[in-house]
């Protein structure tokens, strides 16, 4: 196993701060095994160090001391523990029991530092036989925070690592995926935009020969062809009505384009959700979800449809007017245009200084409602300990708030508009004065003096929308980044490449050296253990011991770090997900009811069933009797915003869900635990109907609802610790009879 | 469960061992037990309320403050409290990508420069009129004590969450 890696090629993978500093220690035969950079001295300061492990030595290299270099001969003696407390993580080095150093580091590195420690820990243990074992650190696991598999050489989920750089806005380029599709409109859009701008642009031009073929040659007593008169008034009209057409057209194309991409983005991300592995679903994240296929699909059709229509067709006006007019009057052109810059860049200022006023108000604003949210669902509790006065003040105070931030943002928003005005004022008053100038040396003409007023002003107003154009591109780049973030996502548990069809299973279950790992923490090491097909068993333990994991494992909600389930001598892994769950029925701690009536929640698994099945089911499950006393029997609404059911009455509806998929491997996640001793009773009757014949693992924390159990498996840290009957298990005198006194005391 | 003490300032006799781990002498007890201290008030009352727990996580004994303690068990106590809290204190900050999150920022703190990404904007809230404590998307906590205090641009980028 130990390969002799060239020297150069050892060190070359390594930072170039570190193959300085090793370069004169490393010795040839020294092959390189696990590094870790420290990011904390020893006075927690930050600064920079590294640990290197090789297959011999341990070297602490600190670059930024002149002998920053300490080596440690690996030998049976040593052993490196970590820790991680709140940020804080400690890797102390010990040689026969006796702290020899310790180091320190941030959460950022703690997963290299520890990956390095696992590494030290087993290349000691191995030295003796003088073998290391390869596989020994280096073991996948999942991200705790996404659930993500993480392969053995990255110990950081990439998706949750610090993205450094903010939603870049290329990741708004990738919307091009769903606007493909659409291309010809997106190209018909385009063009309509194209001409409706060019349409707008032609009446100031118009007034140009009006006003100096006709008007001033009339007013001096020429003779005028009257005729050209109503040409022009007929061009003016014309390109009025056709300006009015084409934006109309813009506006409809691109509001269709953009609702039909955002409804693709919606679909594809709310499907493609559905299909995320179970433990990319915190608690917590529901609302975060839900908002981003809501509003940020929605933020998204906005920019496409408003601010990125808006932004092209003012770009192209004023390029085309640009041109226009560096076409009429290239001198007086370049004055109109000079101050453009200068007045773009100060609406921008003051813009960004909107947002942020804004964005401060709108923050007061949440935190306003979230006193509400806070204070009116725990009313009773306010009232019960009085302190309505204490929440009156705190309202009062985050009103304050509001109202004072919502004033600073008025004060500046009163001064913005009228400051475009000015501006614009100040930008035409330059016109006049140097365009009269001009007129009165005889260089332009005072048509072209008004083509040009005409213009300018309408140059202006596009500017504040311009302005706007910034932080919306922001807004719609994160929103899009957000959603990619989803659609980016894999799976953790994939569907197999050669995929076995299961059929309907018998129902053996054999659990080979199982272990799981979630991020750093192994929650399950080494599991064994077999269920006959139709045998009942029990899985009881402290929280925390791994029961849920296990079952979870079962279901495939997880795939399993190492070892393997079987489900009738096949690897679960080789089925195909959807197949392999039609055979599992599950019935939770807290059932959970679909908006809809009791027979579609019955026939949740089954939407074919017909009513014979579904009341049959029904009455297996003792639901029977209290459904038929509801106001509309099997048609009664339940679920959110349905009819309230009380806890036992909703499980036996969720047993009796189960009843009807005939599932083949039954998993009772402690299914009775939430309710009354009396309705346990009615539901345990249920479930003694549900379990008959299936293989069934129930996880139970009160252990009298287990008596039926053909074997009991004591779960304690992530191992089994007992096997056997109640009776035995008793007689034995461990974790089970501990379980079972604290009960008994309760 | 026996339910520890009120207070064993006084009493409690503290000792290192050889392999790093401290050791707690509770008082008219003569067994010498492995113990982890931590602040029961970190951020409003650190100098009070430190509870001595086992390596399990069992509370074996509080002691009210550290002012009463013998000066080198306080020692020894300071020690293993600086060594398990990182809590840096946020001078200034210098730079900051954007202010749509996820965003990084570079800062000075009481233990020199770093740059961390703040994920969300919940990960920065107020603690008292004036305090603020930003979570890092590790789950490390920089603390500004009082914000005013901090420069104009910084004061600027804080207020824009708090």
């Amino acid at each position: 196993m130990n390969r002799t890696i060239p020297e150069e090629s050892q060190l070359s993978s390594l930072p170039a701060v570190v193959q300085a500093g090793l370069a004169a220690a490393w010795l040839p035969s020294e092959s390189l095994v696990a590094l870790a950079e420290l990011d904390l001295d020893s006075k927690q300061n930050f600064s920079r160090s590294f640990l290197i492990l090789s297959s011999q030595r341990l070297h602490f290299l600190d670059p930024n001391q002149p002998q920053g270099l300490t080596s440690w001969e690996l030998s049976p003696e040593l052993a490196m523990r970590t820790s991680l407390n709140a940020g804080l993580g400690v890797a102390r080095l010990l040689a026969s029991s006796n702290l020899n150093q310790t180091w320190n580091y941030t959460a950022a590195q703690a997963a290299l530092v520890e990956r390095l420690a696992i590494a030290l820990n087993a290349v000691v243990k191995t030295l003796g036989s003088g073998a290391i074992e390869p596989g020994s650190a280096r073991s996948s696991s999942t991200c705790p925070s996404c659930g993500a598999l993480l392969s053995p050489d990255q110990p950081i989920c990439l998706a949750c690592a610090p993205s450094a750089a903010p939603p870049p806005a290329k990741s708004l380029i990738r919307l091009w995926r769903f606007a493909h599709r659409r291309w010809g409109m997106i190209l018909f859009g385009f063009l309509v935009t194209l001409s409706a701008t060019a349409a707008g642009l032609v009446p100031p031009y118009i007034t140009m020969p009006l006003t100096d073929r006709v008007l001033i040659p009339w007013q001096n007593g020429q003779p005028v062809p009257f005729s050209d008169f109503y040409w022009y008034l007929g061009g003016l009209t014309f390109s009025a009505v056709l300006a009015w057409a084409l934006g109309w057209a813009k506006t409809y194309v691109m509001a269709k384009v953009s609702e039909l991409v955002s409804a693709d983005l919606r679909n594809e991300t709310y499907a493609h959700l559905q299909r995320l592995s179970l433990e990319f679903f915190g608690g917590k994240r529901t609302g975060d979800l839900i908002s981003r296929i809501g509003s940020d699909t929605d933020r998204i059709c906005n920019f496409l449809s408003i601010h990125l229509l808006d932004f092209a067709s003012d770009i192209l006006m004023i390029t085309l007017t640009s041109i226009i007019l560096l076409r009429i009057d290239p001198m007086l052109a370049l004055v109109t245009l000079l101050p453009f810059p200068a007045i773009a860049w100060l609406i921008q200022r003051v813009r960004v200084k909107l947002r942020h006023g804004f964005a401060r108000s709108s923050h007061a604003w949440g935190e306003m409602v979230s006193v509400m949210t806070d204070a009116i669902p725990g009313i009773r509790v306010v009232k019960a300990f009085a302190q309505e006065r204490r929440e009156i003040e705190r309202f009062r105070q985050a009103n304050e708030h509001v109202l004072e931030s919502n004033l600073r943002v008025n004060q500046l928003w009163a001064f913005f508009s009228p400051t475009v005005s000015l501006l614009t004022e100040i930008g035409i008053l330059v016109i006049w004065t140097f365009g009269a100038w001009r007129v009165f040396q005889g260089q332009i003409t005072v048509g072209v003096l008004t083509t040009f007023i005409a213009y300018i002003s309408r140059f202006y107003v596009r500017l504040d929308s311009l302005s706007r154009m910034l932080a919306n591109t922001q807004r719609a780049a994160a929103a899009t980044y957000r959603i990619f973030e989803i659609l980016d996502r894999q799976p953790s548990v994939m569907e197999p490449i050669r995929p076995i069809d299961p059929g309907r299973l018998a129902g053996k279950l054999e659990v080979s050296g199982v272990r799981f790992k979630y991020g750093n923490r192994e929650v399950i090491r080494g599991v064994d253990f077999t269920v006959e097909p139709g045998e009942l068993i029990g899985l009881v333990g402290p929280s925390g011991s791994g029961k849920s994991t296990l079952v979870n494992l079962v279901c495939r909600f997880y795939d399993v770090t190492e070892g393997a389930i079987f489900a009738d001598g096949q690897d679960i892994r080789s089925f195909p997900i959807e197949k392999f769950r039609s055979n599992i029925g599950i019935v939770l701690q807290e059932p959970f009811l679909f908006y809809g009536t009791i027979a579609e929640n019955i026939a949740y698994g089954r939407p074919l069933a017909t009513r014979d099945e579904i009341i049959s089911a029904a009455r297996a499950a003792h639901a029977h009797d209290f459904i038929l006393r509801l106001p509309d029997g099997y048609d009664s609404l339940v679920g959110e915003r349905g009819q309230s059911l009380s806890g036992g009455e909703r499980q036996r509806i969720s047993i009796a869900r189960a009843i009807l998929t005939n599932p083949r491997i039954l998993i009772l996640d402690e299914a009775t635990s939430a309710v009354d001793n009396e309705t346990e009773r009615v539901i345990q009757a249920a479930l003694d109907n549900l379990v008959q014949g299936r293989t069934t693992i129930a996880i139970a924390h009160r252990l009298s609802t287990l008596r039926n159990a053909s074997r009991i498996i004591v779960m304690e840290n992530g191992v089994v610790a007992e096997v056997g009957k109640h009776e035995d298990l008793l007689a034995r005198g461990g974790v089970y009879t501990r379980l079972h006194q604290a009960q008994l005391v309760n | 469960m026996n339910s520890p003490a009120s207070d064993l300032s006084a009493t409690t006799r503290l000792e290192r061992r050889s392999d790093g781990t401290l050791l707690a002498q509770l008082a008219g007890d003569s067994e010498w037990l492995e113990v982890f201290p931590l602040r029961l008030f970190p951020l409003s009352e650190p100098q009070k309320w430190i509870a001595l727990l086992s390596p399990e996580g069992r509370e074996v004994a509080q002691l009210d403050s550290l002012e009463s303690l013998p000066a080198a068990a306080r020692d020894l106590l300071n020690e293993e409290l600086s060594r398990r809290e990182f809590v840096p204190i946020i001078q200034q900050i210098t730079w900051v990508s954007g202010n749509s999150e996820p965003c990084s920022w570079k800062v000075r703190t009481d233990r020199g420069e770093t740059e961390f990404v703040l994920k969300n904007e919940d990960d920065i809230r107020r603690l008292g009129v004036r305090s603020v404590l930003v979570v890092d998307s590790h789950g490390i906590r920089y603390l500004i004590p009082d914000r005013e205090q901090l420069d104009a641009f910084s004061q600027r980028i804080i207020e824009w969450y708090v």
